[in-house]
Formats: structure tokens, sequence, C-alpha cells
């Protein structure tokens, strides 16, 4: 597979509505445990807005704003009132917009993200969780060296990757 | 009548979940934004407050206020004296209880007790009538149209302004 290039951006004033604005397929709207919509990324920034610590990032490819993806602190079922699990981060959100999907730029925002999030101080663990229905996922994420390590407070499977 | 016991609360970790899950009713969708895009963009808006309406322990509502950029021009600096309220929300099982009027009231009187703050202004999408009147009812007036045709309304404020 060619490597797809990539650079992540902080969203900020002068991006947020071009990824607000990103779009998912239909039957993919379940897949990033929000409200349902081919918007999902309202959610995933809100959520960022009040959660400690989560740091949602543009994917960007040349001069298009191409997906998000949102990392933090690892709070179990989202119970953001207990302290984090020490040392592990969360991979909570990864978007493609739909006109940009099966590219590889997926896997290319996580490789792109990862030395970031491993440069996080005390950081050494990163987990993530998929819906079962998303099929693709459990293989892209064992292609960058995830494992499998159980399953979130909805029963869905999680996934860790340990800093080398 | 007896005013409804509406409280306004800063939207925090603790309760965002909840103003995201509040829901319109079916064909209002296209008179205000979602409450996670309204949140989306206080979260990069400087200057944007949100407000949770709570009815007891229910979150029944939300508003939204910050600096006025005409027509959403972001980037532009904001008109000096004047506060947008721009989104306003009260989630389907509530309506109808005159808790729409309520928040906005409360809103108002907040933004308005500003000392820097002379006028409230929003946007009322053109077919949305209930809303107008709700507007209307509380001394709010239509000043001009926004950049999509729809009607912008003031509330000044009285009195040694």
């Amino acid at each position: 597979m060619n490597t797809a290039s990539v650079t992540l951006q902080p969203v900020d004033l002068g991006n947020y509505y071009r990824v607000l604005k990103l779009k998912v397929a239909a039957d993919q709207v379940n897949f990033l445990g929000n409200d349902g919509s081919i918007h999902p990324n309202a959610w995933a920034l809100a959520e960022s807005a009040y959660a400690s610590g989560f740091a949602p990032h543009a994917i960007v490819q040349g001069e298009d704003i191409v997906g998000l993806i949102v990392w933090g602190p690892y709070h179990p079922g989202y119970r953001f009132s207990a302290p984090p699990v020490p040392g592990t981060w969360i991979l909570d959100h990864l978007m493609i917009d739909i006109a940009h999907q099966g590219k590889g730029l997926g896997p290319a925002a996580v490789t792109a993200a990862l030395p970031l999030i491993f440069a996080i101080p005390g950081c050494r663990r990163l987990v993530l969780s998929y819906d079962p229905g998303n099929t693709r996922a459990g293989a892209l994420y064992g292609r960058l060296g995830f494992i499998p390590c159980g399953l979130d407070h909805e029963g869905a499977p999680m996934m860790e990757l340990l800093r080398s | 009548m007896t005013l409804p016991a509406l409280v306004l609360r800063p939207v925090d970790v603790t309760n965002y979940a909840r103003f995201l899950s509040l829901t319109l009713a079916p064909g209002q969708e296209n008179f205000v934004a979602t409450n996670a895009e309204a949140l989306a963009e206080a979260a990069y808006v400087p200057g944007q407050e949100a407000a949770g309406a709570w009815l007891g322990d229910d979150p029944v509502g939300l508003i939204v206020w910050g600096p006025y950029h005409v027509d959403g021009n972001y980037l532009a600096p904001p008109e000096s004296g004047s506060t947008y309220i721009e989104h306003v929300m009260i989630a389907a099982p509530f309506q109808g209880r005159g808790l729409g009027r309520r928040l906005v009231e409360l809103a108002s009187g907040r933004i308005l007790a500003q000392p820097s703050c002379r006028r409230a202004v929003l946007a009322v999408h053109e077919t949305n009538t209930k809303a107008r009147a709700i507007y209307t009812a509380i001394g709010y007036r239509q000043f001009g149209r926004d950049r999509d045709g729809d009607p912008l309304m003031e509330l000044c404020r009285t009195g040694g302004g």
C-alpha cells in the first residue's frame, strides 16, 4: 500500500467549522458512538471542550481538511468524575470524511498521532474501542500494532498499544 | 401565571453529555443547530458562553451567547456594545410550557446586566413563528436581516443606558 501522508493540526477558530461539516456515510453513523449524525465531529468537539486533556486535531492532506482525530486521558466508561487510568490514554475519535475514505488516510492519521501521544509525559499505553459492526477497524488497528484487550463498558471490543 | 422555576447553570464536565443528548421535536431541525454543534462552536469562538437550563434535576434546554460578529464572521472584530444569542433550545418533551420564553428572559437579563452591553441581538428563522412571537413578547424588535435573509431582532437596555 502506498503510504498516504497527512499532517495533524490542533482544531482552532480557523478550522473548526470545516471540521464540523465533515461527513461519514449513512451506514457509518453508528461507528463513532454519538448521536447517529452524518456529522459525527460536533459531538466529539463538544466533548473535547469539557473533558480535561482531550486534544482534537484536524487531519490535513495538502490543502484539505479530511478528518478528525481526538485523544485524551482514559476514563473507563467516560466517567470523568473519577481519575483517569494512570499512564493510559484513549484514541477517542477517528473519522475520515466520506469523500476521502479508502486512501489509507485513517492509518496515516494514527501513525502521525502516535509520536504526539507517546510524547505526553507519563503516557505509556494507548487504548481504543471500536463498534463491533465496524469490521475494518480491528484489522486496521492490528496492522498498526494494536492488540485486543477486552471489551469496554458497552461491550465494544478494545485494543491497546504499548509505548515501544 | 407563576413563572417556571427555570435555573441557568454553566455547562461543565459533569453535565455536558446530558445537554448533548437533548433533542428538538421533528420538523424543528432546520430552525436551530444541534446542541453538539452549538457547544463545539462555543469551544472555539472566543467569548461564547453556554448555559444549561434546568428544571429541578432535569436539563431541559440550552442557550449560548457571545460577542456579536455581524453575519457570523468570527474572524472580524465583534460589534462593541452588542451581545448575540447564538443558540436557544428547549428539548421536545419540555416544550409548550413557557420555558423557552423564560430561558430567553433569564439570559437577556444576564446579558444586559453586563456594563458594556447595551443590546442583545438574535436571529430567528423566517418561518419559526412561535419563536418570533416569544421574542416579541419579551420586547425584542426586528431591526434588520442577516446574510441568510433571516430577521435580526434586538432588545435594548432601558433606562440610563
